[in-house]
């Protein structure tokens, strides 16, 4: 009932976006008609012009984040293991890195990093980086120590702990941390192509404005959006996937069997 | 027959700072503990906070090494963790990400014991505790009592020689703390391990033990062992209390609390 109403939401608002062009209520010029806007989407996704552009956003997006979080996962568990005490004095560095506007840092990656590939996938390793890292050190010293008591009781040897205990007593928050990144990731990886590519989503939006192409402008708005939303949603279905528990430690329920 | 467990002048101190002088003073935890327990029996350690109950239980499992002294358990001296203890705490300790099947599964994984027979082995202990029908659950679907159980059968699963329980039943209500108490019992009586359980509830140490060891605070030792012989079931609350029921916990709260004569005259 509430996705069929969020449906009738939108659906109402591109109803009253094609009712204004054709009305002349808005400047067409412009804002140009929802049909028109779409017929440009079907003849970029007709040339395949449209999937490449996609692909090579979404390729970029998942290869930073894959390569940052490859990064702050095994930096993080040493951190917060072995030395717990560097990890809380970096910690605040890690938080003031992820702070820093990483689209004021865009212009340095390409000086750097080049107009090409490594300079985007760059700015989206940057921006999963210290959240990913902070939150996997978080997540480790957030862990029950009595689970850890309770398993070494038991006999396990440190790489059952870290496996059986550590590593998935501290996923949830991990996850957390990242899928927050990736959806700003996204939109700084949007920018970065806007300032220097050569294809992606943002390179749209760019060449679009530089030819006057203002139905192909929209395109990019549009796919821009449905792309994002994909993205989280993908996460969230990861997520859902891989954390199927709820940590709630609140008070016990009194027994009642 | 043998003893069960040997533990021989255990003795752990810490330096601690006390008042306002800068000089730290030895706080006795242990001092001199020594103290044999038969095979399967129920052993009950009370005595105030600080008494260094805890910390015996540390030691027992193998988390910590005692200053002085040493632990035996059939004749061979405990170095470290093991399996032939199982440990059950007061926080339960589940791991929040694992059925209860695969919470109970734990410690035979690191047994290394093949899949199949872990499925039969949980399977058997799930029924001992009585959560058939909760297997595939989480601990957070689970109620502080059920929750316990789990972390019992978890123990016991690895078939342990030793049942270590560290105020198991201090965190649920009273009414859930006397059944587990029954559930405890019957289960002790089926599996006959020996059990070292340590709580400050003198009402519960004497529904429970076999002997109950009083312990003094800071040094601490043992003040006192006493034998209960009274016959199992035990009623702990309520109407069906038996008079030799009060005497022993009066007994016991008189040793806690220094009341040298009102145990005298008790004439048990």
């Amino acid at each position: 009932m509430k996705k069929f109403s969020s449906m009738a939401v939108i659906a109402a608002f591109f109803l009253i976006w094609e009712a204004a062009a054709r009305l002349n209520l808005i400047d067409t010029q412009f804002i140009p008609a929802f049909s028109v806007v779409m017929r440009e989407v079907f003849s970029l996704a007709r040339s395949g012009a449209l999937f490449v552009h996609i692909s090579a956003s979404v390729i970029r997006l998942f290869l930073g984040i894959i390569l940052a979080v490859a990064a702050a996962l095994p930096l993080g568990f040493m951190l917060a293991g072995w030395t717990p005490r560097t990890a809380d004095f970096l910690n605040p560095l890690f938080t003031n890195l992820s702070m820093a506007n990483p689209f004021t840092l865009i212009p340095v990656f390409i000086l750097v990093l080049g107009m090409g590939e490594v300079s985007k996938v760059g700015i989206i390793f940057w921006v999963v980086l210290w959240p990913a890292l902070f939150s996997t050190i978080a997540g480790v010293s957030q862990i029950d120590p009595e689970m850890i008591k309770a398993a070494r009781a038991m006999g396990a040897s440190g790489t059952k702990i870290f496996l059986s205990v550590i590593l998935p007593g501290s996923v949830k928050r991990i996850f957390t941390g990242v899928k927050s990144s990736v959806t700003f990731g996204f939109t700084v990886l949007v920018g970065a192509e806007m300032i220097g590519a050569k294809a992606g989503l943002g390179f749209i939006i760019f060449t679009s404005n530089q030819n006057y192409n203002i139905p192909r402008l929209y395109v990019g708005i549009l796919t821009i959006a449905v792309v994002g939303v994909a993205v989280s949603l993908f996460i969230e279905r990861l997520q859902k996937l891989i954390v199927v528990w709820e940590e709630s430690a609140g008070p016990a329920a009194r027994e009642t069997r | 027959m043998p003893n069960k467990i040997e533990m021989n002048n255990l003795s752990q101190v810490y330096y601690v700072r006390s008042g306002e002088s800068s000089k730290k003073s030895a706080f006795y935890a242990l001092k001199d503990f020594t103290l044999s327990v038969r095979d399967g029996e129920f052993v009950v350690v009370v005595g105030p906070s600080g008494c260094g109950k805890s910390t015996l239980l540390g030691i027992l499992s193998g988390l910590f090494k005692a200053n002085s002294g040493s632990i035996a358990i059939d004749g061979e001296t405990v170095e470290g963790p093991a399996l032939d203890r199982g440990f059950v705490m007061q926080s339960y300790a589940l791991f929040p990400w694992r059925t209860i099947r695969k919470n109970i599964e734990f410690g035979l994984e690191i047994k290394k014991i093949p899949r199949k027979e872990r499925g039969a082995i949980s399977g058997a202990y799930i029924d001992l505790v009585g959560l058939n029908g909760f297997e595939n659950r989480y601990p957070h679907e689970l109620s502080g009592g059920m929750k316990q159980r789990v972390a019992i059968a978890r123990a016991l699963a690895y078939d342990p020689k030793v049942l270590l329980m560290d105020e198991p039943f201090a965190a649920v209500d009273a009414q859930t703390r006397e059944k587990l108490q029954d559930e405890l019992i019957r289960i002790w009586k089926k599996t006959n391990k020996t059990i070292i359980f340590v709580t400050h509830n003198i009402e519960e140490a004497v529904a429970l033990a076999d002997r109950v060891v009083v312990m003094t605070e800071n040094p601490g030792t043992i003040k006192e062992i006493v034998p209960i012989d009274l016959p199992r079931p035990r009623v702990s609350v309520g109407t069906g209390v038996s008079e030799r029921y009060s005497i022993f916990v009066n007994k016991i709260w008189g040793l806690l609390h220094n009341e040298e004569e009102s145990f005298e005259s008790a004439k048990l």
